[in-house]
């Protein structure tokens, strides 16, 4: 009798893996809609894009110095204003492989949104660290190798600066 | 009869994984579908506005009206950037479009460029036809590198959406040590051939925002010997403490090789653990180009006008005399006020400066130089020909005059020009309205946008 039970065990713990496991997958795509922060942080008075940019620095440079986050900032709108980017902030933003962030969905999953609202409003108002820079990356992780032809301008915690 | 139940639950656990997986692979494709469908469109897209592009040009080049040639360059303006646009959209990781990219958007500016000019009566020059002629040339390449791309996507050699695939960590380093096998036409080969032969393209220097002259563009507003680090570390203290007061002491000192060379310095004060001040020093001439507490501001205590006093002090403090406040904005707890140069009667729009006030304390919790220090330079301003009058007759009778001013403005392509600024409102719209002061041409329109605690201009 005893050994029955144990010979339904295995099954029923398959059972359980795999149904949780669908379960998980079903709840993590209802999750990804709803974890959105609409509008988080102080309404500031410099347009739409304070979200959008807000988001891509808290992904991108949420554990980054406040300079570095403001540098993050301006590389975006320093790409608006350049030929080789597109001309407006969602197209810089949501270009093919531009953004790490944006590839492994991590700008759809931050909730730390303090620091990268006021870097974001800073960069809008005009402030850019770096001067001109439209690349960044982190020297301590592969990159290809094109990006170091770039003339670097400066290193701001993790992030290396370049034209 | 368990031996019967553990089958019928292993059966039926294979079931389920099976249509799950099933399930899961349809979820797959129907996205796979729906990136192909996106990098296509893209695709097809620029194919098209660059055929469009390189015809419209090729009208203006053969018409002879001024009129029709204006149209024609104003559709290739519109066609190359959409080209731009869709080329900047489309997945390829491994191809490097930077010169194809630039290109696009030259030619785009120099055909918008050549269209403002016919607009305002002038012709084009020997010179400027052919430049233009060149462009058309390059563009009918271009065309022909990506038909050849095309019957590759028209075969599905080439899918889009394979792209996105992601490889493990191990079979990548696998790949990577297999001896390629004689490559074949890759389907993006007309891409990198576009890029190659762009490489080597001449210069092109025009009054635009993209044209090539502005590249190499220096701080004019700096001059004298370089500083030190010590000397500029000496310096970010003394304007830190002109800024607010505090015991501030300097944590570290970074390098930056940008447009306007600096050092700049991360400053702490001792007194507030959470007031962390960063500050760039130019390296020539040791001037302060900007200015960052990260403090958070609290609850308002002062008015914006109280904010404009502070930062009128702080101007005065560290040499700027002459400087008239243009706009303000309120931004989280702070004022973000701009303040441009005054010569005379006459606003200095490229020279300005922009000051933050935290709004608690009244404190300076940011500054910003570095257009002033771009653009500042000695001028000669000339006399107005025009009279306020006769400037004020040359606005849209339809609008009304709240103000006039003598204002210089930048334009595009790094010139200056001598306007009437105009303040004018139609149906609860404010607008600023640039009439040039010696020709009476219109020469910009910005509207005036109200935002909560201030304005902003487009």
């Amino acid at each position: 009798m005893h050994r029955n039970y144990l010979r339904l065990l295995i099954p029923a713990v398959l059972i359980a893996v795999l149904g949780s496991a669908m379960l998980v997958q079903y709840l993590r795509e209802d999750q990804r809609s709803a974890a959105l922060p609409a509008q988080a942080g102080p309404a500031v008075a410099v347009g739409d894009e304070l979200n959008l940019l807000a988001r891509l620095i808290a992904a991108e440079a949420g554990d980054e110095p406040y300079e570095g986050q403001v540098a993050v900032g301006a590389v975006v709108l320093n790409r608006v204003r350049s030929p080789l980017f597109p001309d407006t902030i969602s197209g810089v933003i949501y270009e093919p492989w531009a953004f790490e962030s944006v590839y492994n969905g991590l700008i759809w999953q931050v909730a730390d949104l303090d620091y990268p609202f006021r870097a974001a409003a800073d960069a809008l108002n005009g402030w850019d660290p770096t001067y001109g820079a439209l690349f960044f990356w982190n020297p301590y992780k592969p990159v290809s190798g094109w990006i170091w032809s770039r003339p670097i301008i400066t290193q701001i915690g993790d992030h290396v600066f370049a034209f | 009869m368990s031996r019967k139940i553990t089958t019928i639950a292993l059966s039926l656990a294979l079931l389920a994984a099976a249509g799950w997986g099933l399930w899961e692979r349809s979820n797959r494709i129907t996205l796979a579908n729906a990136v192909e469908a996106a990098g296509q469109c893209d695709f097809y897209n620029m194919l098209n506005y660059v055929e469009q592009a390189q015809v419209s040009m090729g009208k203006s080049l053969a018409s002879n009206s001024p009129r029709q040639q204006a149209v024609h360059l104003t559709e290739a303006w519109n066609q190359a950037a959409a080209a731009h646009r869709s080329l900047s959209q489309l997945p390829m990781p491994d191809v490097q479009t930077v010169n194809t990219r630039k290109f696009l958007a030259q030619c785009s500016d120099y055909n918008n460029y050549l269209a403002q000019k016919l607009a305002r009566g002038e012709s084009l020059t020997a010179q400027e036809q052919e430049q233009l002629v060149r462009l058309s040339d390059e563009m009918g390449r271009i065309v022909r590198e990506l038909r050849q791309t095309e019957s590759q996507v028209a075969n599905r050699s080439l899918r889009w959406s394979s792209f996105y695939k992601t490889v493990p960590a191990p079979l990548q380093t696998i790949a990577s040590l297999a001896v390629p096998v004689q490559a074949e036409a890759d389907p993006l080969d007309g891409f990198v051939n576009t890029e190659r032969a762009l490489q080597t393209l001449p210069t092109l220097n025009y009054d635009g925002p993209f044209s090539d002259h502005l590249e190499k563009q220096h701080p004019r507003g700096l001059s004298g010997n370089d500083v030190s680090q010590a000397e500029a570390e000496k310096l970010a203290l003394e304007y830190c403490s002109k800024a607010s007061n505090g015991n501030y002491q300097l944590k570290d000192t970074r390098n930056s090789n940008g447009r306007i060379p600096t050092f700049a310095m991360n400053l702490a004060d001792t007194n507030r653990p959470e007031a962390m001040v960063n500050v760039n020093v130019s390296k020539q001439g040791g001037k302060l180009i900007s200015l960052l507490n990260y403090r958070a501001v609290e609850t308002p205590t002062l008015d914006a006008d109280k904010a404009r006093e502070r930062a009128e002090a702080f101007l005065k403090s560290i040499g700027f005399n002459n400087m008239q406040p243009t706009y303000s904005v309120r931004s989280d707890n702070n004022q973000v006020i701009t303040f441009a140069a005054q010569e005379g009667d006459v606003t200095i729009y490229p020279d300005q400066v922009k000051v933050k006030v935290a709004l608690d304390n009244g404190e300076i919790t940011g500054w910003d130089a570095a257009q002033y220090y771009l653009n500042n330079h000695q001028r000669q301003i000339p006399r107005p020909q025009l009279t306020p009058e006769q400037a004020r007759a040359k606005v849209n009778p339809g609008t009304r005059i709240d103000s006039i001013r003598l204002a210089l403005i930048p334009l595009p392509g790094g010139k200056e020009k001598l306007t009437y600024e105009i303040k004018a409102i139609m149906e609860n719209n404010s607008f600023l309205i640039y009439i040039d002061a010696q020709t009476g041409e219109e020469e910009r329109v910005l509207q005036i946008i109200d935002v909560p605690g201030g304005q902003l201009t487009m």
